[in-house]
């Protein structure tokens, strides 16, 4: 009842507006090449407080991811999207850390402790329990919008949570997914029929300026947000 | 806030007015909103027509609302969710606690929403002791405080760093004198365990694509992923005029909403929601909820000249720019949407004879419109509020004949000449002797709170006239 209410009343209030045409919207012309994107999304991102790691080759990556994770606690406990890319990096970079440990979020039946009485709510929060317990969440952004520095994740066969709980967030991408702006981005999307519950665009660390606009970072997101840009070694 | 009272506004407008405190703690925060809006805006290329399609976008929506609403209701629910309708701040409050009640949720945590300070959705919780806790740390603040927020944006803008501190020590045991790092840190502690340990997570909307049935979540803090990733349940609160047509459409107003509301090219977080958990993923809410609030707004709709007050994105600039905000705060206008456009929505939302002073509540200086990012003229809406209240009241045979009389003189240059001349010969003497001002009480009335004018000795016009004769070109 309340719906027909709504709308009869949408309807009434409008019986006479005349419906302007949709604006044109403005494309990216040809996009800019892989460098000049990268040097862009580096800059942009690096304004908002990410730190962007250039590295060339998978091994360079995994060292850069390494790095952080020494560099963050003496014993990292890591959680990595089951995505190839953060799987690999994640592995390897765990492996070269000593102390180290890391838990894939791959499905809700490797949550450890699980019983097979248990219910499914039952798994789901002690997954998201062992999230929020890590000091690093590995992910793999879909994209890179060069323009805001901004990077696209989808939940997919994944948690949410990775890029979310941990204090320190590592996002890992190959270059090829950066695009010029968001609307590529968000049109790329579409085009794959994605039917993800929820895309999540991140540009920097958590942030708030609430109080007296005094800009603090990590309010209930991660504190530190790494992107690891991965491009082809040089022939 | 029970219920909105917007009808004392001049009481705490003139209690506001003379808080040198308050000014101080606005300055600190609009005046800096605005200087780093300015330079987000001078960075962008083509601002202008950036802004031009953003309003564009905004008039077509809001013009075709009765298939977009339809449509998007279609979508996501193909999606996985469900749509539920209120046609009032009640109903929607019932929607919320009705799916709360069934779900056996004992607590809700809360992302920010306007539009669930406009239905006073806590306190709806509150009675059926269900325990609503806000997230945002601004909006945490002032429930701490048990105030209301005070701008749409920046929620305790009217709080400093050591009102907060005192706060956080007398109700969380914290260290007096804490540093923002330190009360931000001690947010984080408390509200983690809220997020874990809530049945359902509610935010607000900033946009929704018809086309796909998305809704678009965007923030800074990450509590509005929390709350709609980790709770069992997501519910979703939406004022009618969110809807845009197409998923392309998103890009032009997130491009404009954060870089007006707080000078980022975006937000640090975008959430866009298209439906509950699908089986392959390992978290996000099982059921997601829109509920579609109409409290007023088709009122809006249906008036032509006001429309265009739905555009709002709600990005507070015109709060940040405004001087009689900047003065008063947003609590003197004792609803949840303050500041200029708050000032041209609570007469229609309320009724304009509960808030009847808010849309005199401007100095028309037009700053609001030269910082709305879809060009509202809200000086042009809040000028035809005080038309229509005037027209609703009957006028005293004085004010006809002072109007009239006005106007015969205002269209004969020779008669306006000799009546500034008679002004400014009158106001000479009233400059000299104040007490004179108090014989006539039209004058005195307006006289609280404002300096006389000085006359220029020689008028604009005669030294117009001088100019042109000394330089015939008009240079």
């Amino acid at each position: 009842m309340a719906r027909k209410t709504v709308l009869d009343a949408v309807r009434d209030a409008l019986a006479d507006a005349v419906v302007p045409p949709l604006p044109r919207l403005a494309r990216a012309s040809a996009a800019p090449d892989r460098h000049v994107l990268a040097a862009r999304f580096a800059r942009e991102a690096g304004t908002v407080g990410t730190i962007v790691h250039e590295v060339e080759g998978l091994g360079a990556a995994i060292s850069a991811v390494a790095a952080v994770l020494a560099a963050t606690a003496t014993s990292p406990r890591v959680v990595a999207w089951p995505t190839p890319l953060a799987r690999t990096v994640a592995t390897a970079a765990v492996a070269a850390t000593p102390g180290a440990s890391l838990h894939i979020v791959d499905d809700a039946a490797t949550a450890p402790g699980r019983d097979p009485a248990d219910d499914l709510a039952a798994v789901r929060a002690a997954t998201t329990d062992v999230i929020a317990a890590a000091d690093v969440g590995i992910t793999e952004a879909e994209y890179l919008v060069a323009d805001s520095g901004t990077l696209v994740l989808r939940a997919a066969g994944r948690a949410r949570g990775v890029s979310l709980l941990p204090p320190v967030h590592v996002a890992v991408v190959a270059c090829d997914r950066l695009v010029a702006d968001l609307g590529a981005a968000l049109a790329h999307l579409r085009a794959t029929g994605a039917r993800d519950s929820c895309i999540t665009l991140v540009t920097g660390p958590s942030r708030t300026a609430d109080i007296e606009k005094k800009l603090v970072v990590g309010v209930h997101g991660p504190c530190t947000l790494h992107v690891v840009l991965l491009a082809p070694p040089e022939a | 806030m029970a219920a909105p009272a917007a009808d004392d506004f001049r009481a705490r407008a003139a209690a506001a007015a003379g808080d040198a405190a308050l000014h101080r703690k606005l300055d600190v925060a609009s005046l800096r909103f605005l200087d780093e809006r300015a330079q987000v805006f001078a960075a962008l290329p083509d601002a202008e027509a950036r802004r031009d399609r953003a309003r564009a976008v905004k008039a077509h929506a809001i013009a075709s609302l009765a298939t977009l609403l339809p449509q998007l209701e279609q979508r996501f629910t193909a999606n996985g969710g469900v749509v539920h309708w209120a046609r009032d701040a009640a109903e929607a409050c019932a929607i919320v606690l009705d799916i709360a009640t069934r779900a056996g949720v004992r607590l809700v945590v809360k992302g920010k929403s306007m539009v669930s300070e406009e239905i006073a959705l806590n306190a709806a919780l509150a009675a059926a002791d269900i325990e609503a806790v806000e997230t945002d740390l601004g909006e945490y603040i002032v429930q701490l405080a048990g105030e209301p927020p005070s701008h749409i944006i920046t929620p305790a803008i009217h709080l400093s760093q050591d009102d907060v501190a005192d706060l956080f020590a007398r109700r969380l045991g914290e260290p007096r004198h804490a540093t923002a790092e330190a009360l931000t840190a001690a947010a984080r502690r408390v509200l983690r365990t809220k997020f874990r340990a809530a049945g359902m997570g509610v935010t607000g909307v900033n946009f929704a694509s018809a086309e796909s049935g998305a809704l678009v979540v965007v923030e800074n803090e990450g509590n509005g992923r929390m709350a709609l990733t980790l709770p069992r349940i997501h519910v979703a609160l939406m004022g009618i005029e969110k809807v845009v047509a197409r998923d392309e459409d998103l890009a032009p107003m997130l491009e404009l909403l954060p870089r007006s509301a707080t000078g980022q090219s975006l937000t640090s977080y975008v959430s866009l929601v298209t439906g509950p958990r699908r089986p392959d993923e390992m978290d996000g809410p099982d059921e997601v909820h829109l509920v579609v609030l109409d409290n007023g707004r088709t009122r809006l709709l249906a008036d032509p000249i006001m429309r265009e007050a739905l555009y709002c994105l709600r990005c507070g600039a015109c709060l940040n720019a405004c001087p009689v905000y900047r003065r008063i705060g947003g609590h003197a206008y004792g609803y949840a949407y303050s500041g200029p456009i708050g000032a041209v929505i609570a007469p229609a939302l309320l009724g304009v004879e509960r808030v009847a002073d808010l849309p005199y509540a401007s100095t028309l200086c037009g700053a609001c419109r030269d910082v709305c990012p879809v060009r509202i003229d809200i000086p042009h809406l809040l000028l035809e509020w005080r038309a229509r209240i005037a027209a609703a009241v009957p006028r005293s045979w004085g004010e006809r004949l002072l109007v009239r009389a006005w106007r015969t003189i205002a269209a004969s240059p020779p008669l306006y000449h000799v009546a500034t001349g008679a002004m400014r010969a009158a106001f000479a003497v009233v400059a000299h002797v104040p007490a004179l001002a108090a014989l006539l009480p039209p004058l005195a009335a307006w006289r609280r709170g404002r300096e006389l004018p000085t006359f220029a000795t020689r008028p604009f016009h005669r030294r117009w006239r001088e100019r042109r004769v000394a330089s015939p070109d008009g240079a």
